[in-house]
């Protein structure tokens, strides 16, 4: 139904290894040892495509960033008011605005659901403003769920004060 | 799955609907522009969404939705709770963003 | 460390194209004067919301910043209809946006409270067929 069984077993064996690797990386970068690293996994937008059999298309010069956050929305008052610096913004929206807000909180890379291309002004503003943008076919629900199994977290950041309650 | 199961797992508050829990859910759909969820979203399915006026009673309603769950602690419009318990759509809130609950549904799913 | 700088910018109404243009410089002018981190994403988000409120429903604005080494402020005044009700606007969830400034993703009555929640201090004044004028204060916290 979910369509889960699609990322074969070869890509999940390729995840693994990715994910091993960039393990091993880490504590030789970092110097971490024993139980700490298996805490804090690893997702770089390499892995992403391939979890999410994604396309890329800005940034192709940007994969190796490291995500551990994301924040879904269709809304860009929401994120403006709850995503984290450092995440991946997953939307269905295309217009330039996406690339505007994810450059005011320091978004790192976006993700595109439901096969959508962004039109050319988006894309030019992404590139011009270093921000990768992936597309994905899957629906926000699924590419949410494809990314929580592999250890990518929610985030929900409020800014400054919070005097305000929902109508 | 059932819809009071999935409930009880992600901790969801109940809204209304209560009666109606014992729904099945075909899947997940988040999304926050009514018209993409008219498009797109199939029937069963559990819409997980940041809106809370009256509208989304009627496209979880025309797209026979399972029930709408609202993130991030909101709560729905009077109007909406009013609208949702006279057509039968069970409304659950939670203080998860979209992507957990999505996360931990699609898990619980698959 | 000491901060000083000014600045003004116009913003045309309905030219949905550049929304954000002017946050984004101001965002990255900060940013350049070593501005904490967490001070520039009030600010910037600040900016953003009223840049994106100028555009969606007044003819002409102008947003005004002032840096010094104690606080931020910035005034925000505009040519439009003004705001009917302002306790209503102030309020999460209110809103009087058309379908397409809600389908660019705003429109959802966030943007007010969420310039509210970004600052220290705020005051928001408006004359109805005349304009609005929102005046936001942020301290930068040197400690």
């Amino acid at each position: 139904m979910l369509g889960r069984n699609s990322i074969s077993f070869k890509k999940r064996m390729n995840f693994v290894g990715v994910c091993l690797y960039n393990i091993l990386l880490k504590s030789s970068r970092d110097r971490v040892t024993g139980i700490h690293f298996f805490q804090e996994m690893i997702v770089t937008l390499f892995d992403i495509i391939d979890i999410l059999d994604a396309k890329v298309l800005v940034g192709r010069d940007q994969l190796n960033m490291e995500v551990r956050t994301a924040f879904s929305a269709d809304l860009l008052s929401d994120v403006l008011a709850f995503a984290k610096a450092g995440s991946l913004l997953l939307t269905g929206l295309t217009n330039p605005q996406i690339v505007r807000t994810s450059s005011i909180l320091d978004i790192a890379a976006i993700v595109l659901v439901r096969g959508k291309v962004a039109p050319d002004e988006t894309l030019r503003l992404a590139d011009e403003l270093n921000i990768p943008i992936l597309s994905t076919r899957y629906i926000l629900f699924e590419t949410s769920g494809r990314l929580y199994e592999h250890g990518i977290k929610g985030c929900v950041e409020k800014v400054g004060r919070d005097d305000y309650v929902s109508l | 799955m059932e819809l009071s199961h999935i409930a009880k797992d992600l901790n969801l508050k109940i809204k209304c609907g209560e009666e109606l829990l014992g729904r099945d859910v075909s899947g997940g759909y988040v999304g926050d522009l009514l018209s993409d969820v008219m498009a797109n979203s199939k029937e069963g399915n559990l819409w997980i969404t940041r809106q809370t006026h009256q509208n989304i009673v009627a496209v979880a309603s025309l797209k026979d939705l399972a029930g709408i769950v609202l993130v991030q602690g909101k709560e729905p419009d009077v109007d909406a709770l009013e609208k949702a318990s006279k057509e039968g759509i069970p409304i659950l809130v939670t203080e998860l963003s979209s992507f957990d609950v999505a996360g931990k549904l699609y898990t619980l799913l698959s | 460390m000491s901060f000083n700088y000014e600045q003004s910018f116009t913003i045309q109404g309905g030219n949905f194209t550049d929304a954000g243009v002017v946050s984004v410089f101001i965002k990255r002018t900060l940013q350049k004067m070593g501005i904490p981190s967490e001070i520039l994403r009030r600010v910037a988000i600040a900016t953003y919301e009223s840049e994106i409120n100028i555009i969606s429903y007044a003819r002409i604005g102008i947003i005004y910043i002032r840096v010094t080494p104690e606080n931020i402020i910035i005034n925000i005044d505009d040519e439009g209809p003004g705001i009917e009700n302002i306790e209503l606007a102030m309020r999460a969830g209110y809103s009087t946006a058309d379908e397409k400034i809600r389908e660019m993703g705003f429109g959802a009555g966030m943007g007010i409270p969420n310039i509210i929640n970004c600052s220290d201090d705020f005051k928001l004044t408006s004359e109805v067929s005349k304009g609005t004028h929102l005046r936001i204060l942020i301290n930068i916290n040197t400690n």
